[in-house]
C-alpha cells in the first residue's frame, strides 16, 4: 500500500488499529507501525490528523522497544542461565541442543 | 478350478506348484531344488539345464551337425534369425559377456516337483514366435577391452528361419511411426510398401508388414489422436525432410548396422569402463581417512558423564615415551596438539599432565609390542556405589592398579589405534610435516588429525532421560540409551513335570544357583574379556555339562532340589543384571512375568527358594589356589566349603570377605541370603589386565589345541584347570543334592573347555556355536560389552543357546517338527547337533533356558528417585559419527591469508551485485541514461529513495523483513552442531 495514496482520514484510522492490535502481545506491528508512519508523523507539512498519528507513533515506538529490551534481556538470562536452571530450563525449551550441557 | 499339479509320491494335488513345494517340504522332507532353468530338446522333449548339455545332446542323439563360427558381423539380417537377451551381461576380470540366445527359443523356469508333462508350454491357438522347445542356437559376444568378439552357434532346430516371427528393428518400426503420425493411411503406407519390392533377394521382414503391425507401432508409440496433417512447424518439417533423404537412399531397406556402428558402440562402452572410479571428491583429496581408529562412549549415570568430549582437531605429536611428551608440552609452539602415544603410557600421570598443559585438544594412544605388567582402568574398588559397604577397604583393594581413567571425565577425545599401518601412516606424515624445527613449527603447514565423536547426552542420566523424553520439544531426539542386555538363566532338570501338552509345575522345590558374570568392558570400543568374565562363562557351562552327566532327574526329586545356571548381564555397570533379576524374583515375575502364585505353567521362584548361591567369578590367574568368599558363617556355606576341600586341598576359604560380585546386589537387599563366591583371587586380583583390551588369551595362558582330543591337550594347561575347578564344583553340588559322594567315574570335558574357550577369545566359529546354530560370524571375538538395551548381543544369544544346549534332553530325531513341538513357558525345542565330534548328526532337543531383561530397575519404576543411589542408572550417550581423519593443516600465515581472500572476494562480489543492480534498475527506469549511470559511480538518489521507500511504505515487507532476520538468526544458532 502507498500512503501518499491514502487520504490522511484512512492513514489516522490504519495508525490507530495498528497501535491497538500490537497491545495483543503483537509487539513486530507496534515496530512495522511507528516506521511506516515515521514519515506522516513527522516529516509531511501538519495536517489536521497528523498530531494523533504522531501519538501513536510514538507511543508504538515506546511499546516495540520496551518489549525489544525484555526480550534482549529474556533471551541474555536464558542462554546464560539454561545449563544451571536443569529441569525447568529444559520443559521451557522448545528446542534443546544436543552435546552440550 | 486349476488343481491340475500332482505330487509325485503321493498324488496329492495343489492348485500352484509353491503349495506343493511347501508340501514336500514338509511332508516327503526333501529340499526342493528352486527355479531351475530347463531347456527342451526341440527333438524328442528331453531336458536339460545347460546349452553345453543340449548341444551335446543333439549332435550325439540326433546326430545334428553343430557349428560354432566366430564372427563379426557386417549386417543385422545376416543373422536371419533374431536374438534376444534373456540374462543380464556377466563381467569379470576386464571382459564383460552378453548371452543372447534364438528369439524363438523356450526356456522354462519351473520347479522340479511339477509333473514332467505340466512343464511343456502350449501353443498359442494363433501361433507365436515362441517355440514350446529351445533351439540350441546361441550368440554369445564378448565385450573386451578393445574389441567385440561373438561365438555363434549353428543351425537352428526344430524351426525354420521364417521372416514372419523376426521383428521388426526399431529404426523401421520409427520411421513407419513417422508415416502414421504425419496421417498417411494404412492402405497407403502398406502399398507403398508392398510397391517398393523389387525381386526376391531383397525381401525382409518389412516386406511382409501387414495392418497388425501397423496398429501395434500405433499403440507403442501412442499415435492415437496425436495425427497430424503436414504443417511446417520444426517436427512437421523434419519428418518430411528425413523422408524425402530416405527415399533417395531406397525407402524401407532394412537399415545395416556396421562395424563402425559396432566400433562406436565398442569405444563407448570402452569409454565408460576406463572412466570409472574417476571421479573423486576434493574432500577425499584432502583427508586422509585413519581406519580402525576406536574411540569410547560416553556413559552416564544419575551423577555423572564420563568418558570423552566431544571430537577436535590438532597437530599430530608422535611421542615414542614421556620424555618426548614432556618436550612437547612445554615446547609447543603450534598448539592444540594431538600426541600419538603407546598404549603402555596412558596412565593416569599422563592424562592429568596433558589436562593441565592446556595444550592438547585430543589424545590417540596405538598398540605396539610392549609388554605391560598392568593395564586396567577400572576403580581400585569396582562397582562402588553398589557393593556393600566394608567389602573393599583402602588398606585391601581388589583392583589395586585401577586408574578410574574408565570413570573418569576427560576433556578431550582418547582413541585407541590397533592396525600397524594406520600407525606408520601416521608416524610417517608426523616425520615429513612435523618432527624438526620445532620453534617455527607455526609457519609451515603440519600434519593433523581431526577425532570425531560428538556425543549427544551431556550431564547425567535423569537429564539425558528428561530431555528424551519432553513432549514440547520441536526436534525430539533420543540422547542416551539405557546399559543393559538379556541375562540367561537355565535349570539342570525342566521345573515342570508330567507329558509334552499337560506339564506342571514342580512347586515347592528349593534351588541351588551357579552363576557368573556375562559382561567387560574397556576404555575403547573393543572388548576381550579373558579373565573376566570368560573364564567364570565356560566353569559355568562346563559344571552344566558335567552336572547334567552325573546328576539324574530321579535325584533332583527326591531331594527336591534343582540346579538353576544364572549368567548375569551389565555387571560391570553396578551389577545391572542381577539388580534386575533380584527385583523381578521380589516381585514374582521370576522366571516370567505376570504368573500368580498357583498357575498351571511354571514355579514362581523367589530369592528364600535359592538355598545356596555360588558366583564363579574370575579363575584364570592363578593356578596354585583358589578361594572362597563369604560373608556369613551359614551352615550351608561351611558344609560346601568342606565338600569343596574335601575334593581338593587347593580351595582355601576366605571369611567375611567378598570381591566385587552379583552376590553383593543379593547381600545388600537380603543380608542373610547364602552366597558364595569362587575365584582365584584371596585379597586382591591376580588379573592385571581386569575390563581392559590385554584381558586376552595370553593373559591366562590359553593357547588353542584344534580338533583335539583328551590326550592331545597337556595337563597342565588351562584347560585342564577350568575342568577340574568345574569337576571339583559340580561333585560338591552332586553331594549337596544327593547327600553321598558321587562314585562314578565320569569326568568333566576337557575337550569342551578347549572349545568354550577358543569361542569366546578367538573365533566365534568354533565347534560348539556351530553345534548350536547356523549364523556365520566374523573371525573376531564377539563383544562381551552389555551394550545399550534395545541392542541384542550376539554374545548373549550364542552363550544362551550354548547353555541350553548343555542342560538339555535329547527328545529324539531331528525333525522339522522340532520347532514346532507344542511351546509353553518351560521349554523350548531346538535341533542342535549331537556334540561337538559329530556336527552334522542333529537331535531335537528340549531346552529349558530362558533369558530375562538385564535393565536396571532403576528405567522401569516410574518416578524412580535417580538420587537414591538403589539401582544402576548408566546409560550410554547417543553419538552421529566416530571416525578419524588426518590431514595437512595449513600454516597459520595460508590460513589468513585464505580468509583474507575470502573476505574480499565477498566485498567484490558485492560491489559487483550493486553496480549490476544499479544498471539494472536505470536500464528500466529510464533507458537512455544506463551508461552515464554506470560510469559516473554514483548513485542515483532516487535509487536510494525508491528502494527504501517501497520497503517502508509496505507493512507485509517491512514485517516479513524482520521475521526473516530473526528466523536467520534462531536457524544460524540452531545448526551449531
Amino acid at each position: 500500500m502507498d500512503l501518499a495514496k491514502v487520504p490522511n482520514e484512512k492513514k489516522l484510522t490504519l495508525c490507530q488499529w495498528y497501535f491497538r492490535i500490537g497491545f495483543l502481545f503483537l509487539p513486530f506491528v507496534w515496530a512495522v507501525n511507528a516506521i511506516w508512519f515515521f514519515n506522516e508523523a513527522f516529516r509531511k507539512p501538519a495536517y489536521e490528523e497528523q498530531k494523533r498519528i504522531k501519538k501513536y507513533v510514538i507511543f508504538s515506538a515506546i511499546g516495540s522497544s520496551v518489549w525489544l529490551i525484555l526480550i534482549i534481556s529474556w533471551v541474555t538470562t536464558f542462554q546464560l542461565n539454561r545449563a544451571k536452571w536443569g529441569a525447568f530450563a529444559d520443559y521451557i525449551s522448545f528446542i534443546i541442543p544436543v552435546g552440550t550441557p | 478350478m486349476g488343481d491340475n499339479i500332482t505330487c509325485n509320491i503321493c498324488d496329492k494335488q495343489y492348485s500352484n506348484v509353491s503349495n506343493l513345494n511347501k508340501h514336500v517340504r514338509l511332508l516327503h522332507n526333501i529340499e526342493p531344488q528352486v527355479k531351475k532353468r530347463c531347456l527342451v530338446c526341440p527333438t524328442c522333449m528331453g531336458m536339460f539345464a545347460t546349452y553345453v548339455d543340449l548341444r551335446d545332446h543333439l549332435i550325439t542323439t540326433h546326430k545334428v551337425e553343430m557349428y560354432k563360427e566366430e564372427k563379426c558381423f557386417n549386417n543385422y539380417a545376416e543373422m536371419k534369425c533374431a536374438y534376444v537377451k534373456t540374462t543380464g551381461n556377466k563381467s569379470w576380470k576386464n571382459t564383460e559377456k552378453v548371452y543372447y540366445i534364438c528369439h524363438r527359443s523356450h526356456v522354462q523356469r519351473s520347479y522340479r516337483y511339477a509333473p514332467q508333462e505340466e512343464q511343456h508350454k502350449m501353443e498359442k491357438s494363433q501361433g507365436s514366435a515362441k517355440a514350446s522347445v529351445t533351439c540350441p542356437s546361441t550368440l554369445d559376444v564378448t565385450l573386451g577391452k578393445q574389441q567385440l568378439n561373438a561365438v555363434l552357434y549353428f543351425p537352428h532346430v526344430g524351426h525354420t528361419c521364417s521372416l514372419a516371427h523376426i521383428n521388426l528393428t526399431k529404426t523401421e518400426r520409427k520411421h513407419i511411426a513417422g508415416k502414421i503420425s504425419e496421417g498417411v493411411s494404412f492402405e497407403k503406407i502398406l502399398d507403398e510398401i508392398r510397391d517398393s519390392i523389387t525381386d526376391k533377394t531383397s525381401l525382409g521382414r518389412i516386406n511382409l508388414l501387414d495392418r497388425q503391425d501397423l496398429r501395434n507401432i500405433t499403440r507403442d508409440f501412442s499415435l492415437k489422436g496425436n495425427i497430424q496433417l503436414h504443417q511446417n512447424d520444426v517436427k512437421g518439417v523434419f519428418i518430411i525432410l528425413s523422408v524425402k533423404i530416405l527415399q533417395k537412399n531406397n525407402i524401407f531397406q532394412i537399415p545395416i548396422m556396421n562395424k563402425t556402428i559396432k566400433c562406436t558402440l565398442s569405444a563407448c562402452i570402452i569409454l565408460q569402463i576406463l572412466s570409472r572410479g574417476h571421479g573423486e571428491r576434493t574432500k577425499d583429496k584432502m583427508y586422509e581417512r585413519i581406519t580402525g581408529a576406536r574411540g569410547c562412549y560416553r556413559r552416564l549415570n544419575a551423577t555423572h558423564q564420563i568418558a570423552d568430549r566431544d571430537g577436535s582437531t590438532g597437530v599430530i605429536y608422535y611421542a615414542e615415551n614421556i620424555e618426548q611428551l614432556d618436550f612437547i608440552l612445554h615446547n609447543g609452539t603450534a598448539p592444540p596438539y594431538i600426541p600419538v602415544i603407546p598404549v603402555k603410557n596412558l596412565s593416569i600421570d599422563v592424562i592429568k599432565k596433558l589436562i593441565d598443559s592446556g595444550l592438547v585438544s585430543g589424545l590417540m594412544v596405538h598398540a605396539n609390542n610392549d609388554s605391560l605388567d598392568y593395564f586396567t582402568h577400572d576403580y581400585q574398588c569396582p562397582n562402588p556405589l553398589s557393593s556393600i559397604d566394608g567389602t573393599c577397604r583402602k588398606d585391601s583393594m581388589w583392583n589395586p592398579h585401577g586408574t578410574a581413567l574408565l570413570f573418569a571425565d576427560i576433556p578431550f577425545p582418547i582413541f585407541y589405534l590397533e592396525e600397524e599401518e594406520e600407525v606408520w601412516k601416521i608416524r610417517d606424515c608426523f616425520k615429513k610435516f612435523n618432527d624438526f624445527h620445532y620453534e617455527a613449527q607455526s609457519d609451515r603447514p603440519l600434519c593433523s588429525l581431526e577425532l570425531k565423536s560428538f556425543m549427544y547426552a551431556t550431564i547425567d542420566t535423569p537429564t539425558c532421560k528428561r530431555r528424551s523424553s519432553i513432549m514440547t520439544n520441536l526436534n525430539p531426539v533420543k540422547f542416551c540409551d539405557p546399559l543393559g542386555d538379556s541375562n540367561i538363566w537355565a535349570s539342570l532338570y525342566p521345573l515342570v513335570e508330567g507329558s509334552r501338552n499337560e506339564t506342571v509345575p514342580l512347586r515347592n522345590y528349593k534351588y541351588i544357583v551357579v552363576s557368573a558374570r556375562m559382561d567387560t568392558t574397556s576404555m575403547f570400543e573393543k572388548t576381550v574379556g579373558g579373565n573376566s568374565p570368560v573364564t567364570g562363562i565356560v566353569t559355568l557351562l562346563t559344571v552344566a555339562k558335567y552336572l547334567k552327566g552325573i546328576l539324574k532327574q530321579e535325584d533332583i526329586h527326591e531331594a527336591k532340589l534343582n540346579v538353576l545356571f544364572i549368567l548375569f548381564n551389565g555387571e560391570t555397570y553396578d551389577y545391572i543384571g542381577s539388580q534386575r533379576l533380584l527385583y523381578d524374583m521380589l516381585k514374582g515375575d521370576f522366571p516370567v512375568k505376570g504368573l500368580d502364585e498357583t498357575n498351571s505353567i511354571l514355579p514362581i521362584i523367589r530369592p528364600d527358594d535359592i538355598e545356596l548361591f555360588i558366583e564363579l567369578s574370575q579363575l584364570g590367574n592363578n593356578r596354585d589356589e583358589l578361594y572362597m568368599h563369604y560373608l556369613q558363617n551359614r551352615t550351608e556355606i561351611l558344609n560346601f566349603y568342606s565338600k569343596l576341600h574335601n575334593y581338593s586341598e587347593k580351595m582355601r576359604d576366605v571369611p567375611h570377605s567378598l570381591p566385587p560380585a552379583s552376590l553383593h546386589t543379593f547381600m545388600k537387599m537380603l543380608p542373610s541370603f547364602p552366597g558364595l563366591v569362587i575365584s582365584d583371587h584371596e585379597t586382591s586380583y591376580t588379573n592385571h589386565f581386569y575390563n581392559s583390551i590385554f584381558d586376552d588369551m595370553h593373559n591366562i595362558g590359553f593357547e588353542y589345541y584344534p580338533n583335539a582330543t583328551e590326550q592331545d591337550i597337556r595337563e597342565d594347561s588351562l584347560q585342564y584347570f577350568i575342568a577340574n575347578v568345574s569337576e571339583i564344583v559340580g561333585k560338591s553340588v552332586y553331594e549337596t543334592i544327593t547327600g553321598k559322594k558321587y562314585s562314578g567315574k565320569q569326568t568333566a570335558d576337557v575337550v569342551l573347555v578347549n572349545e568354550l574357550f577358543q569361542c569366546y577369545l578367538e573365533d566365534p566359529n568354533c565347534k560348539v556355536h556351530k553345534a548350536t546354530q547356523k549364523g556365520k560370524l566374523p573371525k573376531v571375538p564377539v563383544s562381551l560389552y552389555v551394550g545399550v538395551d534395545h541392542v541384542a548381543n550376539y554374545a548373549t544369544t550364542l552363550t544362551s543357546l550354548t547353555l541350553g544346549w548343555l542342560t538339555a534332553d535329547d527328545v529324539g530325531e531331528s525333525d522339522i517338527n522340532c520347532s514346532n513341538h507344542p511351546r509353553n513357558y518351560a521349554f523350548k525345542y531346538y535341533n542342535m547337533s549331537k556334540s561337538i565330534q559329530e556336527l552334522n548328526t542333529t537331535r531335537c532337543y528340549k531346552i529349558t533356558m530362558n533369558t530375562t531383561d538385564a535393565i536396571s530397575p532403576a528405567f522401569i519404576i516410574p518416578d524412580y528417585n535417580w538420587t537414591s543411589g538403589q539401582y544402576s542408572t548408566w546409560t550410554e550417550s547417543t553419538w552421529a559419527e566416530m571416525n578419524v581423519r588426518m590431514f595437512l593443516k595449513p600454516s597459520s600465515a595460508h590460513e589468513k591469508m585464505t580468509i583474507a581472500i575470502g573476505s574480499l572476494s565477498v566485498i567484490f562480489s558485492f560491489i559487483f551485485v550493486y553496480f549490476w543492480l544499479l544498471l539494472f534498475l536505470s536500464n528500466v527506469g529510464a533507458g537512455t541514461s544506463k551508461f552515464v549511470t554506470l560510469y559516473s559511480l554514483v548513485p542515483p538518489r532516487e535509487f536510494y529513495t525508491r528502494a527504501i521507500g517501497n520497503i517502508m511504505n509496505d507493512p507485509a515487507y517491512l514485517g516479513s523483513g524482520i521475521m526473516c532476520i530473526i528466523l536467520m538468526m534462531v536457524l544460524s544458532r540452531n545448526s551449531d552442531h
